[in-house]
C-alpha cells in the first residue's frame, strides 16, 4: 500500500463522521437570518433592493463632502461619512485618524491619540454595550424582510425596499456614532460590521485592558501589531473584548475600544 | 404549490441528504468537530441565501467550495499570529464515535500542518479532485498545489509508513 493510499484510507476512517443535527433546518435558517442582518447594517445585502428604491430621495448626513480620513477617498451617496467637525460628530470626539505606521491586513488606520483616556471602572459594561449597539442593530421586521426577499407585488416590494433602506441608514449612523474614525473605512467597506456582528453573537471570553490581557488568546502578538502600527499610547488606552464559544482560533473574535473625552468608541474588530 | 415553498422543500431535502457528508468533510478539513459544525452551518446558510439561483444538481460541490473558501479566509485572518498547537485530547475521546488509533495519530499530524497544505491533502485524497480543480478552488497555480501536497505528504510520511499498516513490514 502506498503512502497516498494509506492517507486516502485514513481520511475515510469512520472517525471523521459527526452526528447529523436533528434541528438542521432551524439552525441553518437562523444562521442565514443572522448573516442577512449583519449585511443589512451596511446595505450590502440590500443593494438590489436599494436599486429598486433608487427614486427615494435620501439625505443621510448632508452632502458627503469628505472621506473617512487621510487614507480614504470620499464616500458619496446615502452612506456618506461626515467630515471632521460635521454636525453631530465633533472634532474633539471624532478627530481624523492616521494611517498605521506598520500596516497589517486588519490594522490599516489608527485612532488619533488626542483626548484618549484610560478605560477603567465600568468599562466592561460600556464596551459591551457599544459592541451590541453596532453588532446587533435593531433588526428589520421579518415581514419587511420577507416581503423584500420573495416575489411580491411591485408596490410591496418598493415599500419594503424603503423600510430596509431606512433601517440600513439608521444602522449606519449608529455605527459611525459608536466608533472612531479609524474604523469607518471598515464600516463603509462592509467587513467591519460583519466582524462586529460575529463578535456580538458569541459569549465574551475576556474583557479588559489590552496591555494586561492573558496569553491564552494570543493577544501578545496583537499588542505588538497595535504598538508598531499606532504607538504605545494607543496600546495603553485600548480595551479589548475577546469573544467566541471556545478559544479555538477559527471561532474567536477581538474587538478594540478606546475612550475619548468620556465617550467609549470601537476602533477595530477582527 | 408556490415556488417559494417548493424551493424551501428542495433545500430541506438537500440538507437532509447532504449533511452527514458535509459534516464529515468539514471535520476532515478543520480537524475539530465544533469548528466543522460551525463551518457547515455558515456555509449552508450562505447556500440557502442563494438557493433559488443555484443549479441544484451541483449544490453539494457548491457548498464544499464555500466551506473551503470560508475556512481559508478565516485562517488568513489568524495565521499571522496564531501558533498551531496540539489538538485537545477530549476531541478524540468521544465514545459515541468510533475512533482508531491510526486515525487519531493522523488527526494530530494533520492539525500541525499549515491550513493550505491540509486543505490540499483533503481535496486531493479525500475528495479525489484533480490538481487543476484544486488550484482553481484555492485560487492558486497547479504547481503550487503540487508543491503543497508534496510538502504535506513529506511531513506525514513517517506516520504513514508500512509499520502502521496491519501486517505491514518496516523498511
Amino acid at each position: 500500500m502506498t503512502t497516498e493510499d494509506r492517507l486516502r484510507e485514513l481520511l475515510r476512517d469512520p472517525g471523521w463522521s459527526l452526528p447529523a443535527w436533528p434541528d438542521a433546518q432551524k439552525r441553518i435558517r437562523r444562521s442565514a437570518r443572522r448573516q442577512r442582518l449583519a449585511l443589512t447594517g451596511i446595505g450590502t445585502s440590500v443593494t438590489a433592493v436599494i436599486t429598486a428604491a433608487a427614486a427615494v430621495p435620501i439625505m443621510l448626513l448632508g452632502p458627503g463632502r469628505t472621506g473617512v480620513g487621510p487614507a480614504a477617498g470620499p464616500t458619496p451617496g446615502p452612506f456618506a461619512t461626515p467630515a471632521v467637525g460635521a454636525a453631530g460628530f465633533t472634532a474633539q470626539i471624532y478627530p481624523a485618524p492616521a494611517q498605521a505606521r506598520v500596516m497589517t491586513r486588519w490594522l490599516r488606520m489608527c485612532p488619533s491619540a488626542s483626548g484618549l483616556q484610560v478605560l477603567g471602572r465600568g468599562a466592561a459594561v460600556a464596551t459591551l454595550s457599544v459592541l451590541h449597539e453596532i453588532g446587533q442593530p435593531a433588526p428589520v421586521r421579518p415581514s419587511q424582510e420577507i416581503a423584500g426577499a420573495r416575489s411580491a407585488p411591485a408596490g410591496i416590494m418598493q415599500l419594503s425596499a424603503v423600510a430596509l433602506m431606512q433601517q440600513a441608514k439608521q444602522n449606519f449612523v449608529t455605527s459611525l456614532q459608536a466608533s472612531d474614525r479609524a474604523f469607518w473605512p471598515q464600516i463603509v467597506a462592509g467587513n467591519g460590521l460583519a466582524a462586529v456582528a460575529r463578535a456580538a453573537q458569541v459569549p465574551v471570553l475576556y474583557s479588559g485592558p489590552l496591555r494586561s490581557s492573558p496569553q491564552t488568546f494570543g493577544l501578545s502578538d496583537v499588542t505588538g501589531v497595535v504598538a508598531a502600527g499606532c504607538g504605545s499610547r494607543v496600546v495603553m488606552d485600548t480595551w479589548v473584548i475577546v469573544s467566541g464559544r471556545t478559544a479555538s482560533p477559527a471561532r474567536a473574535a477581538e474587538t478594540f475600544f478606546l475612550k475619548r473625552h468620556g465617550r467609549v468608541l470601537l476602533y477595530n474588530s477582527t | 404549490m408556490p415556488a417559494a415553498d417548493q424551493s424551501e422543500d428542495s433545500f430541506g431535502e438537500f440538507v437532509a441528504a447532504a449533511l452527514p457528508g458535509l459534516l464529515r468533510f468539514g471535520h476532515v478539513l478543520t480537524g475539530d468537530p465544533r469548528t466543522a459544525e460551525d463551518l457547515v452551518q455558515e456555509s449552508l446558510a450562505r447556500t440557502l441565501r442563494r438557493w433559488r439561483s443555484l443549479r441544484h444538481e451541483n449544490a453539494t460541490a457548491y457548498v464544499r467550495r464555500v466551506m473551503v473558501n470560508t475556512h481559508i479566509n478565516r485562517w488568513r485572518r489568524w495565521e499571522a499570529r496564531v501558533q498551531l498547537g496540539d489538538v485537545p485530547d477530549g476531541v478524540a475521546d468521544d465514545p459515541a464515535l468510533r475512533r482508531s488509533e491510526d486515525w487519531d495519530q493522523l488527526r494530530r499530524a494533520l492539525s500541525r500542518l499549515p491550513v493550505r497544505q491540509r486543505t490540499v491533502l483533503v481535496l486531493r485524497y479525500f475528495e479525489d479532485l484533480p490538481e487543476a480543480e484544486i488550484a482553481q478552488l484555492m485560487g492558486c497555480q497547479p504547481g503550487t498545489v503540487k508543491s503543497q501536497a508534496s510538502r504535506a505528504l513529506a511531513a506525514l510520511r513517517p506516520l504513514l509508513q508500512p509499520e502502521m499498516v496491519p501486517g505491514g513490514q518496516a523498511p
